[in-house]
Formats: structure tokens, C-alpha cells, sequence
């Protein structure tokens, strides 16, 4: 074998105690190479963006005067309404909300502006109330063409009240870009009851069959803190008569912040729905749509699932963090777990020895992201595409130089967090050992490879101690010195990957 | 980067630089990828077997091999990667 082909490859491979079975020992590395936070420990980064907002489903609890809410009791399940009256201020909240989802921007699947907040501008000095109702969405920054907060300036509606009217009558941010649609918006400000308003938009059923998940936009009419119930259940349309249907458990619904008021309601049934058309009715009503939603089954070459996501990033597509993705490899489930997940990369394969997946698209996805510490031989190791923090790049908010003794790098982990270190090795080093400015000694046996290529190369792997930078030194079978090397310990991004094969859908 | 106990010999073959181009952009790439791209071009396993190697979906095999190819193209410049593939 040519002993170029040395440096082609790099196992992992935990510190060895004995002989070991390199292919087994690979095995496990892989798996702890996407474990990633159990080698060295951390702070996930806060990668995602906060995109939609979800209302808590808390239990309900009946109060009497003077106790604390126990929110562990579902104290009674039955239909109630809240006995609050709802204020002018609600109204002129409930008013920005219709508003917005009138203009259609207030849609996940499109453009959804997240409505935040309410101020009142002024007293009343001509019979006209005045609020400005502000909103929330996706920053704009220079990858991101779905973005709604322009420089940190929220968008905002400007309403006014004449005692029997709200009336829209101005924009402000990026709500201006839809000014004409919107200023001039009118509607009687009569009361009404508190209302729990669900517009349910998307269906989808899980790979396991055991429930139907149905997404929409929510939002709630009445006094915050607020507090409604309501008994739903969902059905196949054709169902044929003594078919199931399936509870909602739509028990209790309690914003408790202004900027709980609407959101994104994800409800999963308790049983699985068919494929095909669905209605949900509920007791007391929930403004749903009226018509029936459409089931999407998952088709064939569909990998990726992602429900009401949106994509933010043109060239980097981004999963929103907090719903969950599921894929299927090979024609197997799998869970992408929630959190900030990024595609890492995508293409599609061309011409050559692809067999049946020819023409076909592949994707990876990136998750579970945390500060952890690299070395010098680790560069390249790491996936620069997942966050562009491999070893040779600084994340943000830390420090490098390339200075070998006195370096500034940081320890993400507080002084506990150990690196793992790999690479190869020549056939005439027997041990290779860390010699850390900490004073601390790794001293490692080099690990033969296994098969065809046993004697033209060796492994080594170690875990290190916090440090900052050192000599890697490797010897020979009778503990000669044979080359001794500065190695830079830095810290970076390691993380999980997945590829998946075919497309990603809504 | 890798520990030698001897010094590296210099090639002769008139194609050295251009082997030696492709043999160091492989090893940037990260690991797995670098994985596939070896045994599956230099040690001829097939898909499968470098699948049954990695203990990974041969569809996960093929994207990575894939991606790395395209990697090696588009960022390491390198366009004749089949040719240089191929040699040993």
C-alpha cells in the first residue's frame, strides 16, 4: 500500500486499554463522535431564532379566591368559559390580530407577523383611543429574505377607536410595505365574549401511525391572563358510519403575557386519523375553518417532513428549532430531534456510479450543536459547512492566537472539559504521548490497523485534559523520540449529522 | 497532519504533484467523508461494503461520497478528481 494512503485516513477510537477491534472501536466512535456533548461538555449555543411562539398547554385549575394556582391538577376538564369581561385594550389587540391575518400576513406557510404587544399612545383627548400593537418575526439580516424586523424595529400597527369603530391608521417597519392593504382596516368594537380562535391550516399523520398532528394559527380574544376550554375531537370526512374519532386534547388554554395572546397551536390526536379530509368540531366552539382540512399523505420520494416550518436562509436552510422533523433514511424513521438543526449541505446526484439514486437529491442535516475543544490534527475533522466553526475558525465571542505557549483560547467547559484527539501514525512509532504546558503527560499506545491495511498505518486516540497548548511526541518501540510536533488545542463546534435522501416538504 | 518516524519521500512519478494535490485536499475533508472517498476509490469497496465498513445506510454512503467529490471540486479546485481517483 503506499504510505501516502496513511494520511488519507483517520479513525477515532476511545483511549485504548488493550487490543482492540478497530472496526468495533469505529463503531463507537462514531457514535460518540455524534454524541459530541458527552465528550466534552457544554453550553448549547443558542442557534436558532425565535420564530414562532406556542401557547403553553397548562392544566386547568379551578381557583378558589385566595389559593395559588396548582397547575399540576386538572381540576375540571369540562367546558367553561372565562368570566372576565374583555377590555377595550383586548378588543384593540384582538382588532391588530384580525387585521394583520385579514391582509394576509398572518400566515405560517407564507408570511406570519407574530403579534407582541399592545401600547396605549395617548389619553383620550378627542374621544379616540389610540394603541400601537406591535409584532414579532424573523430579523432581517443579509441571508435571511423572510424577515420582518428590519435594524431591531419592530413592525407596528397604529389603531384608533372612536368609541364604536378600531380603525387602522398607520404602519409602522416592515408592515409599511403593506400599508395600503392594511391603514383604513375598520371593525365595530363591540365585546363579544372571550374567544379562543383556532385556524387550523396543515395535517399530517406520523410514520407511526399512532396520531394526527393538526398546526394553526391561534389566537385569543378575551382578558390576559386568560383561561378557556373547550372539548374537540377530529374526524375523516367519508368516515364510514361507527368510524373512530379521535379526541383533541384541547383541555386548557391559558396565555398568560400579551405576547401569548396568538401564536402557533400544534394539537396531535389521540388516536390516527385516516389519509383524506378531516373537520374538527369542538364544544364550545373554536373559530376553525369551516371547510374540512385536507390530510396530505406523505408521498413516496418525500424524506423530510418539517411542519410549518419556514425557510429563512436561502443558501443555508434552517429548520425551525422547535418543531419536531422526522426523515426517513433508507426507508427507515428517524426523529430529527428539536432544536436548532441546519441543513449542513445538499446537492444532487449527477452522472456516475450512484446506482438507483441517480438524479436524486441528497440532503445533511446538522443538530445538536455545542462548544467543545479541537486540536491542530483535528482540523478538517470537523464539518466547517455545520456552523463554520471548525478548528480553523473562531465562533463568535471567543479568542485564538496561534501563539504555542500562553495562548488566549478559551475553555467553554469551565476547566472539565476534555478533548479528543485522533489521528494516524506511521508503522514505527509505538506510543504517542501529550506533553501539555499544564504539566499534564497522555501518554497512549499506537493502535495497529485491522485487515488489508495492518502494518502500512496506526491509530492513535486520546482524551486531554484542559490545556493550552502543548507537544505531541511520538516514539519509537524502545521509547525513542522520533518526531515531536506543537499541537494548539482551540475550541470549536462539534455536533450531530444526518443525511437523508430526496426532498424536503411542507 | 500526521506523526512520521521518517522523513516524507519525494515522488518521482511525473503526475507526483497533482496525486499529491488530490491525496492532500482528501485529507482536509472531514472525516467520514475522507472515510468513504478511501476505501470506497482507493480500496475499491463497494457502496455496500464501505456501508457495511462504516455501519452506516448505503444512502448515507453515497451522499457523503458525493459531497466530498463536490467539495474537492468546488472548493479545492480540483476537476480531473476521476483520474487521479483511480491511482493508488
Amino acid at each position: 500500500m503506499s504510505p501516502d494512503l496513511k494520511s488519507l485516513m483517520n479513525r477515532s477510537a476511545p483511549e485504548p486499554s488493550g487490543p482492540v477491534d478497530i472496526a468495533a472501536v469505529g463503531r463507537r466512535s462514531r457514535g460518540l463522535r455524534r454524541r459530541g456533548q458527552l465528550i466534552s461538555l457544554t453550553t448549547t449555543l443558542a442557534l436558532g431564532l425565535a420564530v414562532f411562539l406556542f401557547f403553553s398547554f397548562a392544566q386547568p385549575n379551578d381557583k378558589p379566591s385566595g389559593e395559588e394556582n396548582d397547575r399540576s391538577q386538572v381540576v375540571n376538564p369540562g367546558p367553561q368559559e372565562d368570566e372576565s369581561e374583555t377590555s377595550l385594550d383586548d378588543r384593540a389587540a384582538t382588532f391588530a390580530i384580525k387585521s394583520v391575518a385579514e391582509a394576509g400576513l398572518h400566515d405560517p406557510t407564507d408570511i406570519y407577523f407574530d403579534y407582541l404587544d399592545l401600547d396605549k399612545t395617548s389619553a383620550p383627548v378627542d374621544a379616540t383611543d389610540k394603541w400601537v400593537a406591535t409584532f414579532s418575526g424573523p430579523e432581517c439580516t443579509n441571508s435571511n429574505t423572510k424577515c420582518i424586523v428590519i435594524d431591531g424595529i419592530p413592525p407596528a400597527l397604529k389603531l384608533e377607536s372612536n368609541g364604536i369603530d378600531f380603525t387602522v391608521t398607520g404602519t409602522e417597519g416592515a408592515l409599511s410595505k403593506w400599508s395600503e392593504r392594511l391603514t383604513g382596516i375598520t371593525a365595530p368594537s363591540d365585546p363579544g365574549p372571550p374567544q379562543f380562535v383556532w385556524e387550523i391550516y396543515q395535517a399530517d399523520d406520523e410514520t407511526d401511525a399512532k396520531r394526527t398532528h393538526l398546526v394553526g394559527v391561534s389566537y385569543w380574544t378575551g382578558p390576559i391572563p386568560g383561561r378557556y376550554f373547550s372539548e374537540c375531537e377530529g374526524r375523516n370526512v367519508d368516515a364510514a358510519p361507527g368510524d373512530e374519532k379521535s379526541v383533541l386534547p384541547l383541555r386548557g388554554i391559558s396565555p398568560q403575557s400579551e405576547d401569548e395572546r396568538d401564536g402557533l397551536l400544534r394539537i396531535s390526536t389521540e388516536t390516527p386519523l385516516n389519509q383524506g379530509a378531516i373537520e374538527v368540531t369542538c364544544d364550545p366552539a373554536i373559530n376553525t375553518k369551516p371547510e374540512p382540512y385536507e390530510m396530505s399523505p406523505v408521498p413516496e420520494e418525500l424524506q423530510l417532513v418539517e411542519v410549518g416550518s419556514e425557510i429563512i436562509v436561502p443558501d443555508g436552510l434552517e429548520l425551525a428549532p422547535d418543531l419536531p422533523s422526522k426523515a426517513l433514511r433508507d426507508d427507515i424513521p428517524i426523529d430529527i430531534p428539536t432544536g436548532p438543526r441546519y441543513v449542513a449541505a445538499r446537492g444532487t446526484f449527477d452522472e456516475g456510479d450512484w446506482g438507483e439514486v441517480e438524479g436524486k437529491d441528497w440532503w445533511f442535516i446538522s443538530w445538536g450543536h455545542e462548544k467543545a475543544w479541537c486540536n491542530s490534527f483535528q482540523i478538517g475533522n470537523l464539518d466547517a459547512e455545520i456552523s463554520g466553526w471548525g478548528c480553523s475558525e473562531e465562533p463568535p465571542g471567543l479568542s485564538h492566537s496561534d501563539e504555542v505557549i500562553g495562548d488566549s483560547t478559551l475553555n467553554p467547559g469551565g476547566g472539565t472539559v476534555l478533548s479528543f484527539t485522533y489521528g494516524t501514525l506511521s508503522p514505527e512509532v509505538a506510543t504517542v504521548e501529550f506533553e501539555l504546558t499544564t504539566g499534564d503527560l497522555v501518554r497512549v499506545d499506537a493502535i495497529e490497523a485491522p485487515g488489508q491495511l495492518k502494518g502500512g498505518i496506526k491509530y492513535f486516540a486520546a482524551y486531554l485534559p484542559p490545556a493550552e497548548n502543548g507537544y505531541i511526541v511520538a516514539r519509537g518501540p524502545t521509547g525513542e523520540e522520533l518526531q515531536r510536533e506543537r499541537i494548539c488545542l482551540r475550541a470549536c463546534i462539534v455536533g450531530n449529522e444526518e443525511s437523508v435522501n430526496g426532498t424536503i416538504g411542507h | 497532519k500526521r506523526l512520521e518516524g521518517r522523513p516524507v519521500q519525494t515522488h518521482t512519478d511525473p503526475d507526483a504533484a497533482d496525486k499529491q494535490a488530490v491525496r492532500d485536499a482528501i485529507s482536509r475533508l472531514p472525516d467520514r467523508q475522507k472515510t468513504v472517498l478511501v476505501l470506497h476509490y482507493y480500496l475499491d469497496l463497494s457502496f455496500a461494503e464501505v456501508a457495511d465498513w462504516m455501519n452506516a445506510p448505503e444512502g448515507t454512503v453515497k451522499s457523503l461520497a458525493h459531497r466530498a467529490v463536490k467539495k474537492l471540486r468546488e472548493e479545492e479546485g480540483l476537476l480531473d478528481l476521476e483520474e487521479a481517483l483511480n491511482v493508488t
